[in-house]
This record gives structure tokens, sequence and C-alpha cells, in this order.
């Protein structure tokens, strides 16, 4: 229950703080930290367009994304707090439930009828499988290293003991930093700020949403980049105590935050036809994840 | 056992009388109701088999078979029960298929006929445990359903997938043949029991012959050939009850095979999972790139297929190693996913009928917007995508999540090798999923929304008969995705016959099933607050309709959207060279064409493309340079005989 509070606090400031770091590295004043917000809750308020081409997958297709990550949300644990739900392999139904959402946002660009959004379509799916296999290796990895299979038990047990496991969590974080960046579109793999139609991937898939449905969709967004650093927030977190576990909980959401706006203030984005090897990249640099725990867990000697 | 056996006797008597009868509808009736009342009478048996229970039944069936046991345990009832099931959702499907040719005059009385005895006939493979008999009941299996395919025989390609069908499935019995006889011949007796005193040694080869006879029957890679172009050639209740149960019957030898002479299970385990993961990568990688929908969904039955055996195959693992939780979460996992693919399967299948019969045409290039004028079928399609994909809440995540379970479990307990081992088959499974939303947005996408792509007159949602069978199997596995533990609990009689399962651990199991029930149904409910929150809010606003944003370009036409090749474009360039294409341009060259130009570019599959066709054009290429000897002259034809039985006797003498 706490980690779910924490992911919503967290998740207001979140776009805030990127687009902050954005506009201070271009050296402009910026809006304020919870701008985001601010347009999420007006975009509520408005009148939704809809195309006569649309159906119902269209309509639902915004509500199930914004449910699915809140399903998943409930999973995620705190340190040694318990999620709202935990069982046995909850990190498949994490996975899978945010694959649902996935798919209902692909149909309901498909429903819409216009090429672009195919496109988009066609790479969001494609980008998004790539990335899986990394997620499940590193969270195999861990899963191997502490000998549990849900999220509760893997994080609270894991307490990261000599330097090379401290090397192989930061590894981890970064995984799954690209993996939050790539669920969530960014760059490198694609630039939420270009104006080009045919660059784009997941802002061109949601161009015919407007109102409550853009809302919903925009607000998940928020809600899957808090989530993913909560993950690795649990890496490090493991015995502290509550007094230091939200301090380290809120650090690392703002440097993840400040990571990802220094980045994508200071990188292009890849070329499309380059992305599948990035997303690949990853994937290998997950096996050598296991690799090491293998290695750490006397295993390969 | 007497009410299996009454069963058998209804099922044949209905089929000899549906021969004798002239009018087209008293016979689909007949049928229909000799199916209904054969799978409640089976069904009875089979629950209560389920419960614990063993039913035997021994008959004397003359010199040539001997002594004849039936016996319904856990597993035969628990394939009973989903053939039973898909066989009269089939039954009923059909009903309204054929509605077309019912009053016609051509005869659909063959057809009916041998419905009713491949029923019979896997009804009875179930529960046979002697080895002839069983033989004798897959030849009928195999006969019935190459005549339930070439229903339309008057098309060639129908009458050319239906032969490489038939003979496809007759290796099999070869296979399968020589493997019982090798077994009976070491063990003295046809009957099953008698196999299981064999030692693992006298068995080995029957064994690896067992299994490939019962992987082509399965669709095993690389004996899959048979399933794409079996699928579209036969009519799509064919099809759905070819792929929920016929090919299960593969699934379910390999299983029974399991409990005769003890093997090396350890490296069985792992030669079966290798298998499975490339025919589960392999089956899906091709599924994508196909435009016709029941050739799409015929590759995906091979990728099911794959994810079966590699729950059979970690079983096989736990048995050989004695981790008793891998064993019980692979089998556990292909007994469950078993069912579900039939479940869903079967259902893509009869709706691609529905699409089928509205459009004319299974290209789904050419459709678009079905979404508006089928909206059951389109909402049926949607939820069996969403099983199918293996995405909560529907069944098809519940299996799998039973494997990533036991992988995962398997990862941590194992020595390297297993860790080595259990990581590639995770991220086999984790592309698996990946490439199966991909397949099936493209399918769903492309064919129910947006707008027509080609001229599409008359379509219109299809009457009751065709969609309530679906509804059912819809239930069905949405009973199964928010209610785990129950079935979990079914299937413990089931798994109680395959080799050294702990049924303790089922308990612990429950704890975390109903936790994962109780989370699907938080999020159903999720859903259900965000819609009526939505529809609050709407309520007071002023909801427009505007077109559909074309950046700008404002004479969009159907002909701009993506099409399903496009959609999946950058993935077919990334696996460039794993699936092959056929391209063909036609491009006018002349500055100012006078005609239109065309493109053509047709997916193959590599491996039949490469294993099967060019080995036998090089064997007819072989068998070409002896054509001399067929030169149709009967005296040539007599020294042949000559010529062979001097050889014969001389032979005799030189051995002697």
């Amino acid at each position: 229950m706490l980690s779910l509070l924490l992911i919503l606090i967290a998740a207001c400031f979140f776009d805030g703080i990127i687009i902050r770091t954005k506009s201070i590295c271009a050296g402009r004043k910026g809006p304020g930290i919870l701008q985001p917000i601010y347009d999420v809750w007006r975009l509520w308020h408005k009148a939704s367009v809809y195309s006569p081409t649309c159906g119902w997958v269209f309509r639902w297709a915004p509500i199930v994304y914004c449910a699915s990550v809140l399903a998943a949300i409930s999973v995620i644990p705190f340190g040694q707090q318990p999620a709202l739900f935990s069982f046995d392999g909850d990190f498949v139904f994490f996975a899978y439930i945010l694959a649902l959402g996935k798919l209902f946002s692909i149909l309901g660009a498909l429903d819409t009828g216009s090429s672009f959004e195919g496109m988009g379509a066609s790479r969001e799916a494609l980008f998004s499988m790539l990335a899986e296999p990394a997620f499940f290796l590193i969270i195999g990895s861990v899963a191997l290293l502490t000998g549990h299979t849900s999220f509760h038990d893997i994080f609270a047990h894991l307490h990261l003991g000599d330097p090379v496991s401290y090397a192989l969590a930061t590894l981890a974080a970064f995984i799954l930093l690209m993996v939050a960046m790539i669920e969530n579109s960014r760059l490198p793999i694609d630039d939420p700020k270009t104006h080009l139609e045919l660059t784009m991937i997941h802002e061109v898939m949601i161009l015919d949403n407007s109102g409550f449905d853009l809302g919903l969709i925009l607000s998940s967004g928020y809600l899957k980049f808090a989530m993913y650093t909560a993950l690795i927030v649990n890496f490090f977190v493991g015995g502290l105590g509550l007094e230091w576990g939200i301090p380290l909980f809120f650090s690392i959401q703002f440097a993840a935050a400040v990571i990802i706006g220094v980045v994508e203030s200071f990188m292009a984005r890849l070329r499309m036809n380059h992305n599948p090897q990035f997303i690949f990249a990853l994937t290998s640099i997950a096996l050598m994840v296991i690799f090491g725990v293998l290695l750490l867990s006397g295993q390969l000697s | 056992m007497i009410s299996v056996i009454s069963s058998f006797a209804i099922l044949a008597i209905a089929a000899l009388i549906t021969l004798i009868l002239k009018n087209n509808r008293n016979k689909g009736i007949l049928a229909i109701s000799a199916i209904c009342t054969a799978a409640v009478f089976t069904s009875i048996t089979a629950v209560l088999a389920l419960t614990g229970q063993s039913f035997q039944y021994q008959f004397y069936a003359g010199a040539f078979l001997g002594n004849v046991r039936l016996c319904m345990d856990g597993l035969s009832a628990w394939f009973s029960l989903i053939i039973s099931l898909v066989f009269s959702l089939g039954a009923f499907y059909g009903w309204g298929y054929m509605q077309h040719y019912l009053d016609k005059k051509n005869d659909i009385g063959m057809h009916i006929f041998a419905y009713l005895m491949a029923y019979l006939s896997m009804q009875a493979l179930c529960v046979l445990q002697h080895s002839l008999a069983f033989l004798l009941a897959w030849e009928i299996m195999a006969l019935s359903s190459f005549v339930l395919i070439i229903f339309e025989s008057w098309k060639a390609d129908v009458i050319k997938a239906g032969i490489n069908f038939f003979i496809q499935s007759h290796v099999s019995v070869v296979l399968l043949t020589i493997g019982f006889l090798m077994m009976s011949a070491q063990s003295g007796s046809f009957d099953f029991n008698s196999f299981a005193s064999l030692s693992a040694k006298q068995a080995n080869t029957a064994y690896v012959l067992l299994f490939l006879g019962f992987a082509v029957k399965a669709g095993l890679l690389p004996f899959h050939t048979w399933l794409p172009h079996a699928h579209p050639a036969a009519p799509a209740h064919i099809s759905g009850v070819m792929s929920g149960v016929i090919i299960k019957i593969g699934i379910f030898g390999m299983l029974r095979m399991l409990s005769f002479a003890p093997i090396h299970y350890e490296g069985v385990g792992y030669l079966v999972l290798t298998l499975a993961a490339i025919s589960g990568l392999y089956g899906i990688m091709q599924a994508i790139v196909q435009k016709n929908i029941k050739k799409l969904l015929a590759y995906s039955s091979i990728e099911n297929i794959g994810i079966i055996c590699m729950g059979i195959g970690l079983g096989l693992i736990g048995v050989g190693s004695g981790q008793s939780l891998l064993t019980y979460l692979g089998f556990a996992a292909a007994l469950l996913h078993t069912l579900n693919h039939a479940l869903f399967k079967s259902s893509l299948f009869f709706l691609a009928g529905n699409v089928y019969h509205a459009t004319h045409s299974l290209n789904m290039e050419q459709m678009g917007g079905l979404g508006k004028k089928m909206p059951w079928t389109c909402l049926f399609f949607l939820l069996g995508s969403v099983a199918i994909c293996a995405l909560p809440p529907m069944n098809g995540f519940v299996s799998e999540f039973m494997l990533y379970n036991g992988l995962f479990r398997w990862m941590q307990e194992a020595s390297l090798t297993g860790a080595v081992g259990a990581s590639f088959a995770i991220l086999a499974l984790v592309l698996i999923g990946g490439l199966a939303i991909i397949c099936f947005t493209k399918v769903f996408g492309i064919t129910f929304l947006g707008t027509a792509r080609s001229e599409m007159h008359e379509v219109k949602e299809m009457p009751k008969i065709r969609l309530v069978p679906i509804a059912i199997s819809l239930v069905l596995m949405l009973c199964i995705g928010l209610c785990p533990w129950l079935f979990n609990s079914a299937m413990q009689a089931a798994l109680a016959n395959l080799p050294q399962v702990d049924s303790s651990i089922h308990s612990v199991g429950q704890e975390h099933l109903a936790m994962l029930s109780l989370v699907c149904i938080c999020f159903l409910s999720l859903v259900i607050i965000l819609y009526l929150l939505r529809n609050k809010v709407q309520s007071k606003q002023n909801i427009r309709q505007s077109e559909t944003w074309g950046c700008g370009y404002t004479a969009a036409t159907p002909k701009i959207q993506y099409t399903g090749a496009s959609y999946v474009k950058t993935y077919s360039d990334t696996l460039d060279g794993l699936i092959g294409f056929e391209k063909q341009s036609d491009i006018p060259t002349e500055s100012y064409p006078q005609q239109a130009g065309e493109v053509r570019s047709e997916s193959f599959d590599q491996l039949e493309h490469k294993a099967i066709e060019k080995p036998l054009r090089g064997y007819q290429w072989l068998m070409s340079h002896f054509l001399f000897l067929q030169n149709g002259k009967l005296q040539f034809y007599m020294l042949y005989g000559i010529i062979f039985i001097l050889i014969t006797i001389i032979l005799t003498f030189i051995i002697h």
C-alpha cells in the first residue's frame, strides 16, 4: 500500500522534473514542476473528439491501458513493505498486464484507420517486444541471487554485500532505466518532442485521442516512469528502515528524472532501423548480469 | 465404464444411419444429437475419473487382438473431456456453417459420417490400453480427418493439402506401428501395462519412434508442414476441431507414453524442451507474416504446441533431477495449456469461418472495418486474441504463468546447465509472448479495425448458432482466467497418472493462484470504474465527431491505411533471412507507362522448402534416371518378376 502511495506521489513530479531539466540545459527557465499534472487535469475537463472511423475498441483502449498500469503498480513492493498483492511469479503478471495495456493501445491506434498511427503501432509492437527479454532476465538474475520468485520476497531478501553485487545492481538499474525509456517511448528510441509524424512512435499512436482519454494516457505514462524507477529503488533500499528508505526513494526518483532530462538534452534519437540492435544489446547486457550472478553464487567455479 | 461403451455404440449406430438417410438436415440433426448424448455419457465417467476413481473394462476381441483393456484414468478423462467439449461445440457451429449446403442436392453424408467417426475414434484413443487397438483407432482417426479436410474436394489446392495431410499422418502411423510392435515384441504382450516392466535399454529405440510418431501428429518442428496447408483447406468447424483437439491427441500420446518403461528423463527433457522452444519461436515467427487468417492461426497452433511441449520438457527434467516442484509445474502447465489452446484456438477458427462467410475471403489485406458490421464476431475475436497472447485476465496467462514459475524455479535450484538452460527457455518464452502480440494485433487490427480496404458487399453479422458456441467457450476461458485454482484442483487426477508427480505441492500453488485471480478481478473492476468515471465526466461535455487526423491531408482514402504487410515490415526486415519471401514484380519501365504495374510478395516456409521440398526434388531427379524401367511392356515386367525370384532363391542359398 505504501509503495502505491509513494509511486503516485512521485508520478506527479516525474515528468515535470524531466521538462525542467531539459529547459535548464537549453538555457531556458521552463515551466513549473507541476505543469504536466495541470495539463492532465485540464484535459480531464475537456470534451473529446472521436473520429467516425473509430469503434468501441478505440474508446476502451485508454481505459484498459491506464488500468493495466495501475494493476502493474499494485504488485510492486517497497523494501520490506509488502505490495498490495504479492504471490510467486507476480513479476510475470507485472510484465503481462503491461503487455495487455500495450495491446489495447496498439489496437486503439489501428482503429483510427490512419496510416501514421499504424506506423506508430507497428514500431511500438516490435520495440516493446524486443525490450521484454531484458526485463525478464534481470528479474531472473535477482531471483537466482535471492532464491525467491515474487517481487516482495526478492527485494526483502536482497542484501547487497560485496562490490561485485553493487556493480551488478548498477548494471541492472541501468537496464531497467533503459527499459523504462523504451516502454515510455523516450530517447534514444523515440523523441517525444519531435514534430514529424513519420519519426514518432508513441506520440503518433495517440494523435486522435483527446480530452479525458488523452489525460488518461498521459497520466499512465507518468505512472509508468515512477513505477520503473520504484523497481530500481527496490534494488538498493534492501533492509533500510522507512526513515531512510523514503528519502532514498525520492532522491532516486529525482536522480532518474534528471538523468533522463540530461540524456534527452544532449543525445539525438537513434535511426529507426538501428533501434532493434540497441535493444538487443540491452538483452545481452542482461545476460551478462545473469552470468555475473552465477559467478557470485559459486555455480560457475 | 458402461456409459463410455454405450456412447461408442451410439456414435457407431448414428454414423451408420447417416449413410442410409436421404435428407441432409435429418442427418445433421441426428449427428448433433448423437454427439451430444455421447459427450454427456462419456463426460459422466470422465468427471468421476477426475475425482479420483478409475474405471476398467476388459473384453475379448477375437483371435487377432486378444484381450482388449479399456481404462478411464485421470489423464484419459482430462483429454476425453476436452475432446467432447470441442467436438460438441464444433458440431453446433458446423450446423450453422453448413446451412448453405444442407438444402442443396450434394450429399454431405460422408462429411457427417467422418465427423462422427473422428469423434468416436478419438474417444477410443483416450481409453484404449491395447497397442494394436490403439493403432486401429489412430488409423480411423487419420482417415476420417482426411475425409473431413477434403470437404471442398472440387478445389485443387484442397485436394493437394488433403493428400499432404494423408501422407504425413501415415508417416506417423508407420512410426507408431513399428514402435508399438517393438515394444510388444520385447514385453510379449500388447497391453500398455506390460510395457511398464521393460527396462530403459530395451525400450529406447521404440521410444524414439513413438515420440516421432506423436510429434508428427502434434505438429512439432520439423514435422509441422501439414498444418499450414490442411487448416486453410478444411471448413472452419473442421479446422477448429483439428487444431483444438486432433493435434492434441499427439500430446496425449506423448504423455501416455511416459507411463511406459522408464527412460533417461533428464536428457529427454532437455531434448523436448529445445525442440519445443524452437517450435514455438518458429511457429509464431512464420505466423506473423501470413496474409491468410487461417494459415496464420495454423502457424500459431505450432507455437502453442511448442509451449505445451516446453511444459512436458520441464516436467521431464524435474523427474530426472528429482525436483518435484518442476515436475508438478511443468506437467500442470502442459495439461492446462492443452485445455486452454483447445478452447481459444477452436473459437478463433470458428470466428475465421464467420469472417470467411461474410467476406468470401480469408486474405486479411482486403479487409478492414469488419468490427462495425460484425460486432459480436469482433468482440469474440478480440477476447480470443487476448487469451492466445497469454495476457491476463484470460486463460492463456494461467498456463504460461505456471510454466514461467517452473522455469524460474529451475533456474534457481539447478546446476550450471540448468541455470543456462532455464535462462534460454525463459528468453524463448518471453519472445514467443511478445511476437504473439505482434501477430494478433496484426490479424485483429487489420481485419476488424479501420475501414474496408476493398469493396465489401453486404457484410453482416452471422446468425446466433455461429456465435453461441464461441460464447460458451469464451465464458469457460474467462472462468479459467479468473478461477485458476478450480482447474488446478481438477487436474490432480490427471497429473497423478504422470511419472513422479507429488500431489502435495498442489496446495502450495493454490494460494498463489487465488492471489492471481484476486488481482485479475481488481484489474477488471478498475477498468469498469474508469469506464463509469469517463461516462460521468463526458455526460456533461459536448462530444463531437470529426475525421481522423490526417496530418493536414484531408482526402484520405481507405487505401492510405497501414496494411498487414506494412504493419510487420520492420519486423520482417529485422528477421530477414529467417523468413523466406518470394517476390514478383512487374513494374513498367517506360517513362510514361500505359498500364499499371504490379508487385507481389508471398512468404514461404523456409524449413519446408529446405527440409522437404528440396530433398524431394533431388529424389525425383534421382528416380527419373530409372524411368526406362517402367516402359509399359508386359514382357519386361514379367522379366523383372523372374529376376526378382531368381535373386531371392540365389540369396537364400548364399546365406545358408
